[in-house]
């Protein structure tokens, strides 16, 4: 019994990394089309995300199974409902993939304008961000994960910023309003996507630390 | 120890209803406080986002408990695991309720845009939350259903409302702040939807140990695959 639960969660924890890096791959691909202005791709982005979705419902499975069939105990139980967690921020990131993937049609005639955002550098942090926090749930390391909380703070900074300039591109420019929104649009996406990142981090520290960081930084999420 | 867990599965529902209660009253004051221009009662809406963060933590630690002391199977197992999901939903709508709010604040303070379709895209949001919350108190898994299919409804309607605004800035760029707060809106009351979709999923989950989210079929596809 002892043996095949240490199975099964060594599967779950497989199946975790894995997801985890077909949405990187995503995110990669679904910046990269944005900035390119690379529409076939983007279709493709588009149609992959239902892997992501079968991820979601296979581990949520998997988890069920681990809880119905074994009986965890506190450190167990403990990565077991990170791991749920997990899984949902990771289906969400997937699903901002598409997001980003659907603005690159009406951004092809502004990639001028989109390049001289700080947009692609925000989708960088984003990016790491998303790479660290699983990596720090990969290794179980809490200080790589604070330093994914760190970086929060960066591009809700930076998300700041993208939206004051386009505020004053759409005064002085009517032209690009509708460029300058959907701008707005794709640097809210990132800055959710370091949130979910945060969240992972969170849940890391906590399995890790058994500490709630949660809610002691007081910061709202804005969507 | 069975009447024990009994008692504690009670409580754990009772706090849940409380927390879906909590957040269903802050959506409604958000939206009236934009509606109305009511930047007090958006305040209000601001400072009760401590409660429902404390109560989320505090639900959060009981699943902990149920889990680790009472082992529970089968239908209470469903049930409790979807209650951590239910919970953490409801504590994201709370804290779109306070982006609501804040909107309420910046909107109050110029004149209003001719936008017609956010009264009845938050009507809608409103009733999805209610129903999957009363769906979540009642197992009443047809009226959980029922509001997935609404999902599909505020996602269009999020998309006009975003194509509305931006004819209104081009016409009237003097309208250009109200109009981005109206188009922020749109997008919380979007994410408040989706979150209330995922309740209405959870209840689904719960009540027929089916899961309705994305596909089963797929699922039983990727199952082979990997």
């Amino acid at each position: 019994m002892e043996r095949h639960f240490e199975h099964e969660l060594e599967s779950l924890k497989g199946n975790l990394i894995r997801m985890g890096s077909l949405v990187d791959d995503q995110l990669g691909a679904a910046c990269r089309c944005l900035f390119e202005g690379d529409l076939n791709r983007a279709r493709q982005v588009i149609a992959r995300d239902r892997e992501v979705d079968q991820f979601d419902n296979l581990i949520d499975g998997q988890c069920q199974n681990i809880f119905a069939l074994t009986q965890p105990v506190a450190v167990d139980l403990r990565l077991l409902m990170a791991a749920l967690k997990i899984n949902g921020q990771l289906e969400r990131m997937g699903d901002i993939a598409v997001n980003i993937a659907e603005r690159v049609e009406p951004l092809i005639p502004f990639r001028e304008f989109l390049l001289g955002t700080r947009l692609s550098e925000m989708a960088q942090i984003g990016r790491i961000m998303v790479r660290d926090s699983l990596d720090s749930f990969v290794h179980g390391n809490s200080m790589l994960a604070t330093r994914v909380l760190v970086s929060d703070d960066v591009v809700d900074t930076l998300d700041r910023g993208i939206f004051h300039s386009m505020v004053a591109e759409m005064n002085q420019h009517h032209e690009r309003i509708e460029a300058a929104s959907h701008i707005m649009i794709l640097s809210r996406h990132i800055e959710r996507l370091a949130d979910h990142a945060t969240n992972i981090a969170e849940d890391v520290i906590f399995l890790v630390e058994a500490r709630f960081v949660k809610h002691m930084a007081g910061g709202e999420q804005q969507a | 120890m069975q009447r024990h867990f009994v008692e504690e599965l009670d409580a754990l529902k009772t706090n849940l209803i409380k927390m879906g209660s909590f957040a269903e009253e802050s959506i409604a004051q958000s939206i009236r406080a934009i509606l109305e221009r009511d930047t007090i009662l958006a305040e209000d809406v601001i400072s009760h986002d401590e409660r429902i963060n404390a109560l989320e933590l505090e639900i959060d630690d009981a699943v902990v408990d149920l889990l680790a002391l009472q082992q529970p199977v089968a239908t209470d197992l469903r049930f409790i695991l979807a209650a951590m999901k239910i919970n953490n939903d409801l504590e994201r709508i709370g804290d779109h309720a306070v982006n609501l709010a804040q909107s309420a604040v910046q909107y109050a303070e110029r004149p209003p845009v001719r936008e017609s379709d956010i009264p009845r895209m938050a009507q809608i949001t409103k009733e999805m939350l209610r129903d999957s919350i009363d769906a979540f108190i009642h197992g009443d898994a047809p009226r959980a259903r029922g509001v997935l299919v609404k999902d599909d409804v505020i996602d269009d309607l999020n998309k006009k409302i975003l194509a509305d605004l931006i004819v209104i800035m081009r016409e009237d760029p003097s309208s250009l702040e109200q109009a981005l707060e109206l188009a922020r809106v749109s997008r919380n009351l979007e994410r408040v939807a989706d979150l209330a979709t995922n309740i209405a999923e959870e209840v689904v989950f719960i009540a027929e140990a089916q899961v309705v989210k994305h596909n089963v079929e797929e699922k039983r596809q990727a199952a082979r695959r990997i």
